[in-house]
């Protein structure tokens, strides 16, 4: 008895031994390098201009609460401004509000006059200048020297809104996708439907224009990816989630033309526009923003709850690299390859991921 | 022609009078003393609802309904700005919808979904400059914002629309009317600076323009419902005019055109509100 008792247990440990290494041998994976954030520099922002940028530089926009202004990659600023309600701003213009006026102002990176022009409530979104008219229900583009290119009306106030170079696309609060090409013509309309409670939460298009992804709907909640047909656009792929969102939920389709991010409640979601690819990163953020550094492969995320965000590393799809927590001030992060730029009201600061 | 018009725009007010009915629980969110601006009324563009005034207070549901989407802040995450900085949706029986912008940030009962009618949704916001608490009623179904008057509680109102202002306007020139100059023959557009008094004391939109021609009716809007379709703001149930071509840059309202050929020529306009108040005015035109 004692024997068989002692046998079957060589041999159970004997399997787990083979077990180990079998999955060592046959399973391994390469370790990936370690990816460290090493910091560049730090300044302290005062308001003012300073003098010392060359005018051939290029510059990045930073804007924080009411502050805005101009640095270069290597920490020089142009300027700091400050306004009651800060001021739009891209890398190549800024817009100077006036209280209470339709009347606004659109300057240059060095702060020249281009134009003025008549606008409700101008915003840049993906570096193209617009402005928010109709009680939120309609959009006006302007092109980089401020003329309108075209206006648009919604039948319906917007509850997400999305541009890419050629393609904006907007949301309404009863449900509909309405999708507006580079000279102010719809390109389609379309409801998802599916749900007991029509509303588009989100929406994503990519910078391509080719790809538009939207959570909507209540009761069930769904996302829905719509890919460019032709002069058209069809169903791609879509999901049932399991969230009851009733706000705005961020939904961004990243660079690679592939990858759909989107606001789930246990974390954020990762779907391939062809439905190939549905997990999640275990990142819970009420808002995020993404950027993909292509020569490394690497996606960072700018993930915001509450007052507290954090930068994200991870490789596509959904593996985990690092994660760093950010100081409480940090109200701008912008990416550029794999500099992160990071600053509060009164500083601004730089560092580079590396793999070691 | 006419009597296609005519069957749509008997339509298009049954319709709306069927909507009436059935939303005739509803009540205003806010105190309808308050009233700044009505449906209509020149907000850098054409007021799809009705802006509330400075009023200490809350803002509560129309009728009973859920909760289907609230938003805060600066903006939408794709960086549209949310006018008022909060925005609230509740979605009601009927294919009703009621629409809150401009509710004081971080008072909006986000937690709520469904609500019964006059739960509180939020805090008013004291219009300083720009813009209070918008309220806006919406038929999901249709797809077009109704005037509010139509749904809600009558408000009483004795004094009648004013018209501030009349012109004949050709190929950019402005004639205006009431002064014994003579106009030469031609394609003519009407522009009317006409407005009824909100409860508030602020200048708004009448509810119903008429424009005839000796005696004859060359012109009706009603002020009742404006939707959009291919990105345009279209106007009036039972005449769907495109926005920018009745209403001006200056927000004054866009008649015609009519030809006027020589001689003596009446042209009335009657604007009136939601109450039946009516104010009529005429012009005598020489043309040569």
């Amino acid at each position: 008895m004692h024997d068989g008792k002692g046998r079957r247990a060589t041999l159970a440990a004997l399997g787990v031994v083979v077990a180990i290494l079998v999955y060592f041998f046959v399973f391994a994976e390469p370790l990936s390098a370690e990816l460290s954030a090493v910091p560049r520099w730090r300044v302290d922002l005062d308001i003012g201009v300073t003098g010392k940028v060359a005018a051939e530089t290029g510059l990045l926009a930073y804007a924080a609460g009411d502050r805005y202004g101009y640095f270069t990659p290597d920490g020089e600023v142009a300027f700091i401004a400050e306004a009651p309600v800060g001021a739009p701003i891209s890398d190549s213009s800024y817009v100077a509000l006036s209280a209470g006026k339709t009347e606004a102002v659109l300057l240059n990176s060095r702060s020249e006059t281009i134009t003025s022009f008549r606008a409700s409530a101008p915003f840049y979104a993906s570096g193209r200048l617009f402005s928010a008219e109709g009680d939120g229900t309609a959009v006006t583009s302007y092109d980089e020297q401020g003329d309108k290119v075209w206006s648009y009306s919604f039948p319906c106030q917007l509850g997400a809104f999305s541009a890419g170079d050629r393609l904006v696309v907007g949301g309404t609060v009863d449900g509909w996708l309405e999708g507006v090409d580079a000279e102010g013509r719809r390109v389609f309309s379309f409801a998802p439907s599916g749900s007991r409670l029509p509303v588009v939460l989100g929406v994503g298009v990519s910078r391509s224009g080719d790809w538009v992804a939207a959570v909507t709907g209540i009761d069930k909640q769904r996302l829905v990816v719509l890919g460019r047909g032709g002069s058209d656009y069809r169903v791609a792929s879509h999901t049932y989630l399991e969230s009851d969102f009733r706000e705005p939920v961020r939904v961004l389709v990243m660079d690679d033309d592939h990858h759909v991010l989107y606001r789930r409640s246990d974390g954020i979601g990762v779907w391939a526009v062809d439905g190939s690819i549905d997990t999640v990163l275990p990142v819970k953020a009420d808002t995020f923003d993404v950027a993909l550094d292509d020569s490394k492969g690497i996606a960072y995320i700018v993930a915001r709850r509450g007052r507290k965000s954090e930068i994200v590393a991870f490789r596509l799809p959904a593996t985990l690299l690092g994660r760093i927590p950010l100081p409480d001030s940090s109200e701008f992060v912008r990416f550029s390859g794999s500099s992160a730029y990071i600053g509060g009201r009164t500083w601004l600061a730089r560092f580079d991921f590396v793999e070691d | 022609m006419s009597k296609t018009i005519l069957r749509a725009g008997t339509l298009a007010f049954a319709a709306i009078a069927v909507l009436a009915l059935s939303a005739s629980a509803f009540e205003w969110p806010v105190d309808a003393g308050k009233i700044r601006y009505g449906f209509g009324s020149f907000r850098s563009g054409f007021l799809r609802g009705t802006e509330f005034g400075a009023t200490e207070g809350f803002v509560r549901a129309a009728d009973d309904g859920e909760l289907t989407f609230v938003a805060t802040g600066s903006s939408l995450p794709g960086g549209y700005p949310i006018p008022g900085g909060a925005l609230m949706v509740v979605s009601h029986a009927s294919d009703m919808m009621t629409i809150y912008e401009g509710l004081q940030r971080g008072s909006s009962s986000s937690y709520l979904k469904n609500v019964r009618a006059g739960d509180i949704l939020g805090r008013t916001i004291t219009a300083t400059n720009g813009r209070g608490v918008s309220f806006y009623a919406f038929d999901a179904r249709k797809r077009r914002f109704i005037n509010p008057l139509i749904l809600m509680p009558r408000i009483s109102d004795d004094k009648p629309p004013a018209i501030r202002s009349a012109a004949l306007s050709l190929e950019g020139q402005e004639t205006v009317l009431g002064q014994t100059q003579p106009v030469r023959q031609g394609l003519y557009y009407l522009l009317l600076d006409a407005f009824d008094t909100s409860p508030a004391g602020a200048a708004g939109a009448p509810f119903e323009l008429r424009v005839l021609l000796d005696g004859s009716e060359r012109g009706r809007v009603v002020y009742d419902a404006a939707w959009a379709d291919g990105g345009q703001s279209l106007l009036f149930g039972a005449t769907g005019l495109v926005e920018d071509s009745f209403q001006t840059i200056d927000g004054r309202m866009r008649f015609g055109p009519f030809n006027l050929s020589s001689g003596r020529v009446i042209l009335t306009v009657i604007a009136s509100d939601y109450a039946g108040n009516k104010r009529e005015q005429t012009y005598s035109v020489s043309v040569q």
